[in-house]
């Protein structure tokens, strides 16, 4: 197991540090998540996709099955 | 999913099941990121031109966020919970229900109130009614 997570440790340390790299460079050809977020909200179905999948995690982490004062 | 089980000889079922539980939701989040780098890739020239003046009314861009939004979380639960997961029917009537509370009982009243304290806020610091600078793209977005 030790392994595996190590394995998610490095591979989001890798995504963070490109996303550092993208944020301090400039110009379009290091674009930043928050970059690519921003122009995906420019058009209506990405909105619609972006909302809908904050929906489906929020209600699939904590409303799904559902039972008083939230025990699943 | 055991993989164990499948490996040794399960037969098809194993490996359809990896496909429909594990693979398709993964490959169908990385499409969803791909569409978006590529819409972002598309859109390289037309980022340098200033965006147009926002039109519409706010609560009509809201109204179509929500509902919008609400049909896809209902794509992905038929698709993804029902159809490639064989989950019950009535998972589909919790999500309606739970959903539609989710999304028009709290989300709703949220961006009402928090649309609300934005707007005070904005007007405490510019009284005078004059807007400082341009509208954030998303903003713009937004509005439309």
């Amino acid at each position: 197991m030790a392994i595996g997570l190590a394995g998610w440790a490095i591979v989001l340390g890798v995504v963070l540090a490109y996303q550092g790299l993208c944020l301090v460079a400039n110009g379009d050809r290091w674009p930043a998540a928050s970059e690519v977020i921003r122009d995906v909200m420019r058009y209506p179905v990405g909105r619609w996709v972006l909302f809908g999948l904050w929906l489906w995690l929020g209600w699939h982490l904590f409303v799904r099955g559902w039972r008083f004062f939230l025990r699943g | 999913m055991d993989l164990a089980r499948s490996a040794g000889g399960a037969g098809t079922t194993g490996w359809v099941g990896i496909l429909r539980h594990d693979v398709a939701p993964v490959l169908a989040a990385w499409l969803v990121l791909v569409c978006g780098l590529v819409a972002y890739g598309r859109r390289g020239r037309a980022r340098r031109r200033p965006a147009p003046p926002p039109t519409g009314h706010p609560w009509r861009a809201l109204g179509s966020l929500l509902a919008g939004g609400y049909v896809v979380f209902l794509m992905i639960v038929v698709v993804f919970y029902f159809v490639l997961g064989a989950r019950d029917r009535s998972l589909i009537w919790q999500a309606l229900g739970q959903g539609s509370l989710l999304t028009f009982g709290m989300v709703l009243p949220a961006f009402v109130v928090l649309s609300w304290a934005q707007a005070r806020l904005f007007r405490r610091r510019n009284p005078q009614g004059t807007r400082t600078g341009t509208l954030s793209d998303s903003d713009r977005a937004t509005s439309t």
